[in-house]
């Protein structure tokens, strides 16, 4: 699994996604979002929730939950270290190829495509086995989607498992690896990017094209 | 499995000059030094004495205590209307419990019933800040109108505990050291606590996971709260601090005017909202500095002060500064704008 980039899609927009078992080790498939965010942490497991604090920096998002604290007695009143985590911020962003002009400018002033690619960075940072995102690349621009696939490719290639999931059929082409078509809850196809085309992946969410092995 | 391996691109470094002139608190500043600038042209003999300076300070600090709490609820996005009254209700609670410590006159009582007087007072405060924050951030009802009703309901709750009138005996041990003492050759004590609180204040806000946690709920709850931060937790301390920082002005208040001013806070909580938002802090969350609280507290308190001294007639300080802070909340929402359209 690791390495490997996985879409689902579903038919119908606003339909509950279940995570498939060996991802999360629950017993039985559960809705997405029921799972909770801390046993994630633990499991090396993150979501990426297209939320950030507009009038934070991107470090300070970045860190957000899990600040880093000074050493000593300041630490334990505490009191942050902001220059590491800046600096380590800076770090994680070059590594993941997120280029922005500043790490302290707040971050309601980078463009749609910067802001999307910093609350990549932040779930992809915490997590070191697979990373859910749900249309992660919704209502951005053209250039600024190509980014976000970019640092989806970089995570992807760092060996950390992505859960794409998108209605966008020519994005899930370019960056996964298998593909996972959902309809009614279902899941009715598998393709191997590589070799799928888009018509199969519209056949089979709209159920136009039934795979007999799957479902 | 394959790593990636890349230089890390050099980020930007804004230098301090291009920070502080992106900082709202840096020109309210200026503000502020030109207004005294002007006044002290006009007439240097009075404006730059020590005695005026005092006076402003004294004057100040009482408000800047309550104004540093109201910086914190600020930049959650909330308001808190309730500061002023909680302010003379922990000055009841205060002097009521030295009085009946030291058997109905605490006049001579000693510094252990200044001390239990002191705790009394900050306690009371946070209970009241306690009961706002639940109210506002678990039952989910809006700042504006939980602490409209503490605000009403302190005052009440005051006069009741006081019968309506005011509580006139305080230790004089009390009114000697913190209401009219000084130190370092001349700094008033009452000046010299509140810079203290203050600092704390804006170290809290500023550097620690406290004040991290404070502007994330203001920039973005649904954020804060996702990222794993107890929301409800977090504004229910922020109005406890905020209240408990209320009952501390009640204590220096009592203890620079030996009575309990029943009547006389009624628009502290404007005035401190006033300060806050004139120092840059933004209404709308996220946005805001202990810094900047300091100086827009100042501009109300040297407007008048000028004014007073050149012979300007007072009632038009409150007329100039409804400008200036109608004019700060323009452009924090102009900015603001621009800033999304992005």
């Amino acid at each position: 699994m690791l390495g490997k980039q996985l879409d689902t899609m579903s038919a119908s927009a606003g339909q509950s996604c279940r995570a498939p078992d060996p991802l999360v080790r629950a017993r039985r498939p559960r809705p997405l979002s029921a799972l909770r965010l801390t046993p994630h942490r633990e499991r090396g497991q993150a979501l990426v929730a297209a939320h950030e604090a507009p009038d934070l920096d991107p470090a300070a998002n970045l860190y957000l939950g899990r600040e880093i604290k000074r050493k000593g007695m300041l630490g334990a009143l505490g009191m942050l270290d902001k220059a590491e985590m800046r600096r380590r911020a800076s770090e994680e962003f070059g590594r993941l190829g997120v280029t922005l002009q500043s790490v302290d400018v707040p971050i309601g002033s980078l463009s749609g495509g910067q802001r999307q690619s910093v609350a990549v960075a932040r779930s992809v940072v915490w997590a070191s086995k697979v990373v859910f995102m749900d249309e992660p690349t919704a209502a951005l621009g053209v250039v600024q989607r190509e980014r976000v696939l970019d640092v989806i490719r970089k995570v992807r290639d760092a060996g950390i498992g992505v859960v794409l999931i998108s209605h966008n059929m020519p994005e899930v082409l370019s960056v996964s690896d298998r593909v996972e078509v959902l309809r009614l809850g279902k899941r009715v196809a598998r393709f191997t990017a590589s070799e799928a085309t888009l018509t199969d992946l519209v056949g089979a969410m709209t159920g136009a094209l039934v795979q007999e092995d799957v479902a | 499995m394959t790593t990636v391996t890349e230089t890390v691109p050099p980020q930007e470094k804004r230098s301090l000059a291009k920070r502080l002139a992106g900082a709202n608190s840096l020109w309210i500043g200026l503000v502020l030094l030109v207004l005294i600038a002007v006044f002290g042209v006009i007439d240097p003999t009075h404006v730059l004495t020590v005695f005026n300076l005092q006076t402003v300070l004294i004057q100040t600090s009482v408000l800047l205590v309550l104004s540093v709490g109201m910086t914190f609820v600020i930049v959650t996005s909330g308001i808190d209307l309730s500061v002023g009254t909680v302010l003379v209700f922990s000055g009841v609670t205060s002097a009521q419990t030295m009085n009946a410590l030291c058997g109905g006159d605490s006049t001579n009582a000693g510094w252990g019933v200044v001390i239990v007087g002191g705790v009394v007072a900050v306690v009371s405060g946070a209970a009241w800040g306690f009961l706002n924050g639940w109210l506002i951030a678990r039952a989910k009802i809006p700042p504006l109108i939980v602490t409209l009703g503490s605000f009403g309901a302190a005052l009440g709750a005051a006069e009741l505990l006081s019968g309506g009138s005011d509580v006139r005996s305080v230790p004089n041990a009390l009114a000697q050291s913190l209401g009219s003492g000084t130190s370092f050759g001349g700094i008033p004590n009452m000046v010299i606590f509140a810079a203290v609180v203050t600092a704390i204040g804006a170290w809290l806000l500023g550097t620690t996971r406290f004040g991290r946690y404070t502007y994330a709920v203001g920039s973005n709850e649904v954020a804060a709260q996702r990222t794993g931060i107890s929301v409800t937790r977090h504004l229910v301390l922020v109005y406890m601090l905020a209240g408990a920082l209320a009952g501390l002005a009640g204590f220096m208040s009592l203890a620079y005017f030996t009575t309990t001013t029943l009547t006389s806070h009624g628009t502290d909580n404007l005035n401190a909202i006033a300060g806050t938002v004139l120092g840059g802090t933004s209404v709308f969350g996220g946005v805001g500095s202990v810094i900047g609280t300091v100086i827009g507290v100042f501009i109300p308190a040297v407007l008048n002060q000028g004014f007073v001294i050149i012979g300007v007639k007072p009632f038009w300080q409150p007329i100039a500064v409804a400008i200036v802070l109608v004019a700060a909340v323009w452009f924090d929402q102009t900015r603001r704008r621009a800033r999304n359209q992005r």
